[in-house]
């Protein structure tokens, strides 16, 4: 039975819509429906994960590198970094590690448990555990430091340890200002309250 | 005039660990030199030495004889005392590789009942002994039999 001319001209249009759109559908699905897992492990977030993330940006595995004026150049790496807005004024940071290569001096390296970044003024709190060694024999552990990204100045905390050649200084805090600033070389100053125990290599103790 | 006199007991012991505290302290890796200021107390064994600042001298790198720290300046109400005898001056240069002791300006050595005073004061803490120069004047307080006499110049200065 032969179809009515507008029946058939209605079918007709019909066609050359629908089966274009079926194509595209079919086309798309290859790509949208995932069959095997090439990425390996799904990624899934649980509801502490979201609540964790909180609303803002969060960046893990972070690099920060740069030089300060008196030409110190550093390079940090955080587990992550949580900016507190957009564009962020803080960025708090968690299992920092870092290098400073000092312009005129020994390459320092540092750990701690966290810190806070304050992007506008370069000033980088630190906290929790915090490791500085230097590669001509110094160590330093204390609670707490402020490192100045812009003048290069380094600060530590309400209670400082150092080892070095002059032994182990007990302190209260502790000023690093660069050469630049001093005009002589690097200055160590340690203040509020100082102790240094000092022991002498014994000739017939042997090395 | 020069005078010389027994200072100290057994031989001083250099190697023994040395404690130094004070207000402040700025190292200055570039000259090797570490300035403690404010009340500087410095003890090694017996010996004690107190002052308003004393500059350290080190050399990282020196790590044969006593060490890195080789020499310490002391200026400002120095007081040098190990336990029996007390020597007070403006200044005094501590030599630790030799022990020596060089203390300069109104030096007061008090041992006991005696005191002695000139301008310049060299001891030796090795072989135990101190020759004082320069004006020197001995204070001597005679015993009287029955009491011990009073004890002069030990009043040191706050």
């Amino acid at each position: 039975m032969a179809l009515r001319p507008e029946v058939h001209s209605r079918v007709v249009t019909i066609l050359k819509l629908g089966l274009p759109l079926v194509a595209l559908a079919l086309v798309a699905s290859v790509f949208l429906v995932q069959t095997d897992d090439r990425l390996g492990g799904t990624i899934n977030f649980s509801e502490a994960d979201i609540n964790q993330l909180g609303h803002g940006l969060r960046l893990t595995n972070s690099v920060f590198t740069g030089t300060t004026q008196s030409g110190d150049r550093f390079r940090f790496t955080a587990a992550t970094v949580v900016p507190d807005a957009a564009p962020p004024k803080h960025a708090a940071i968690s299992k920092l590690d870092g290098t400073l290569e000092l312009a005129d001096g020994p390459a320092v390296s540092l750990v701690a448990d966290g810190g806070d970044l304050d992007i506008d003024s370069q000033r980088l709190d630190i906290a929790g555990n915090v490791r500085i060694s230097t590669t001509d024999g110094y160590e330093l552990e204390t609670d707490k430091a402020t490192i100045d990204f812009v003048s290069g100045t380094f600060v530590a905390g309400d209670q400082v340890v150092t080892r070095g050649a002059l032994g182990e200084i007990t302190s209260g805090n502790l000023h690093v200002t660069p050469a630049a600033a001093t005009g002589e070389a690097r200055r160590f100053s340690f203040s509020d309250g100082v102790r240094v125990v000092y022991d002498p290599p014994d000739p017939k103790r042997g090395p | 005039a020069q005078t010389t006199v027994p200072f100290g007991t057994s031989g001083h012991d250099a190697s023994q660990p040395v404690e130094v505290t004070s207000e402040r302290l700025d190292l200055d890796q570039g000259a090797g030199s570490a300035i403690f200021s404010g009340t500087v107390r410095v003890g090694q064994g017996a010996l004690r030495m107190a002052a308003d600042k004393v500059q350290v001298f080190y050399d990282p790198k020196a790590q044969s004889g006593t060490g890195p720290i080789q020499r310490l300046i002391a200026a400002g109400n120095v007081t040098l005392t190990n336990g029996t005898e007390a020597a007070e001056a403006d200044s005094a240069t501590y030599e630790v590789g030799s022990g020596k002791v060089d203390m300069q300006g109104n030096v007061l050595l008090t041992q006991g009942s005696n005191a002695l005073s000139g301008d310049r004061l060299a001891i030796d803490l090795n072989a135990n002994s101190a020759r004082m120069d320069g004006r020197v004047r001995t204070l001597f307080v005679p015993q009287s039999p029955n009491q011990p006499g009073p004890q002069p110049g030990t009043a040191s200065k706050p």
